[in-house]
C-alpha cells in the first residue's frame, strides 16, 4: 500500500475527533495536555457530523444547535459513528477560538478571532497570524496527546475500559 | 475571508524539501516570475492563475518587499476563469444551427457539422465572457517552514499546489492527520509503523 492509499485511509482525524469529544465530556471541557503550557478548556460549539463508512453508502448523523446531548454522541458511538466534523471552541487565558474542525483533511473552517480590530494593516496581520498559530500548536499539542495514548498501548490496557464505562453511562 | 479580515478557513501545508537560505531573496524572484496575469480579452483563454499582492488583488508589484513580514512570507492566489452560462451557450448553438442549414440547404445537421458549431460559438462567446476573479491569501512561515493556504475548497487547494510547484520548485505535503501522525511517532520511535495503529471504540 502506497503512502496516498494509507492518507485516504486513515481514520486517525475521526477516531481524534472523536476522542476529544469524549475527554471533553469527561474531564468537562478541561484539557490537561503535558506538552501544553498551560490547560485550556474545549467544548462542542453547536455542531457535530457522525459518521459510520464502514459499508457504503455512509451513514451520517448531524447535529446543530444547543439542543445536542452528550447521551446522543454516545447513541451515535455505540451505533459505530465517529465524529467526521465539528465545531469547537477553545479557551486559553485571555484567548478564545471558535472554529469548524474536519476529520479527513483537518481542515480548519470558519475560525473566529477574538482579537480587536485595527487600521494598521501590519499590526491586524501579526494580531491574526500569531492567533492562528496558537490554536494550531494547541491542535497539534492535542493530536500528539491522542497518538501517544494510542502508541503507547495504554490505549487497549486503561483508556479502552474508561471509554467504555463513560459510554455506558448516560445523564 | 482570510488573513486580514472575516473569519479564517485554511489548510496547513509544509514544504518537503528545504527552501533555499536566502528565501526572501528567492521568493520576490518566484512571485515575480509567476504574477498573475491578466486574461487577454481577445483570447480563448478560459483560466489564469499567479501571484498577488495579499494586501491588494490587483497588484503583482513585489519589488518594495511588503509581502515579507519576518518570519512570514505573505502573498495570494489569484485565479481568474472564464465560464459560459450553459443557457448562453446552448442558445447561442441554435441560432448557429438554424444560421447554418439556411445558409448549406441542410435539413440535419452532420456531428462534424455540429462539433464545428459548437467550437465556433464557444470560442466566440469566450471571447465576451468577463473572468472571475477568485483570490487566497497565502502565509509562509519561514522559520517553521509551515504554510497556510486560506481556503477549504478543493479545487483552490489543487490549483495552489501545482503553481506552488511550479513557481518555487518545492513539492507541498499537507498537514492531514496520516502526516501529523507520521511526524510524532517517527519523533518517538523510527521502528513503529502507522498501518499498526488504530483505535477502537466499540467491539467489532
Amino acid at each position: 500500500m502506497d503512502r496516498d492509499d494509507l492518507r485516504k485511509q486513515c481514520s486517525f482525524g475521526k477516531d481524534f475527533l472523536t476522542y476529544i469529544c469524549y475527554i471533553s465530556d469527561k474531564n468537562t471541557g478541561v484539557m490537561n495536555i503535558p506538552s501544553s503550557d498551560e490547560p485550556f478548556t474545549l467544548w462542542l460549539d453547536g455542531k457535530i457530523v457522525m459518521a459510520d463508512d464502514r459499508d457504503p453508502p455512509p451513514n451520517t448523523v448531524t447535529y446543530s444547535g444547543d439542543d445536542f446531548t452528550v447521551d446522543e454522541l454516545k447513541q451515535a458511538i455505540r451505533s459505530g459513528k465517529k465524529v467526521k466534523e465539528a465545531r469547537l471552541r477553545i479557551e486559553q487565558g485571555s484567548n478564545l477560538w471558535s472554529f469548524g474542525l474536519k476529520a479527513e483533511r483537518f481542515e480548519i473552517a470558519s475560525v473566529k478571532i477574538d482579537i480587536p480590530q485595527t487600521n494598521d494593516m501590519d499590526e491586524r496581520f501579526f494580531d491574526r497570524i500569531l492567533s492562528i498559530e496558537a490554536l494550531n500548536r494547541i491542535l497539534d499539542q492535542l493530536y500528539d496527546f491522542f497518538i501517544s495514548e494510542v502508541y503507547e498501548k495504554k490505549w487497549q490496557v486503561e483508556g479502552y475500559p474508561e471509554f467504555q464505562s463513560w459510554l455506558k453511562k448516560t445523564v | 475571508m482570510g488573513i486580514y479580515s472575516g473569519t479564517a478557513s485554511y489548510q496547513r501545508y509544509r514544504t518537503a524539501e528545504k527552501p533555499p537560505e536566502n528565501i526572501k531573496e528567492f521568493v520576490l524572484e518566484k512571485l515575480k516570475n509567476f504574477s498573475f496575469r491578466e486574461i487577454d480579452p481577445g483570447t480563448i483563454t478560459e483560466k489564469s492563475a499567479g501571484w498577488v499582492s495579499a494586501e491588494n488583488m490587483a497588484s503583482t508589484f513585489f519589488d518594495d518587499m511588503h509581502f515579507a513580514k519576518d518570519p512570514y512570507l505573505v502573498f495570494s492566489l489569484r485565479v481568474d476563469t472564464r465560464r459560459i452560462p450553459g443557457l448562453a451557450m446552448k442558445a447561442g448553438l441554435l441560432k448557429e444551427e438554424i444560421r447554418f442549414k439556411e445558409g448549406t440547404g441542410k435539413d440535419r445537421l452532420s456531428k462534424q457539422d455540429r462539433d464545428m458549431l459548437k467550437e465556433e460559438v464557444w470560442q466566440s462567446l469566450l471571447k465576451k465572457v468577463l473572468p472571475t476573479p477568485a483570490v487566497y491569501d497565502v502565509c509562509w512561515n519561514s522559520q517553521t517552514e509551515e504554510i497556510l493556504f486560506f481556503s477549504n475548497a478543493k479545487s483552490a487547494n489543487d490549483e495552489f499546489v501545482t503553481l506552488f510547484y511550479r513557481a518555487f520548485d518545492l513539492k507541498l505535503v499537507p498537514l492531514v492527520p496520516y502526516e501529523l501522525a507520521d511526524e510524532i511517532v517517527q519523533k518517538k520511535n523510527r521502528s513503529v509503523t502507522l498501518e499498526n495503529l488504530r483505535v477502537d471504540f466499540v467491539d467489532g
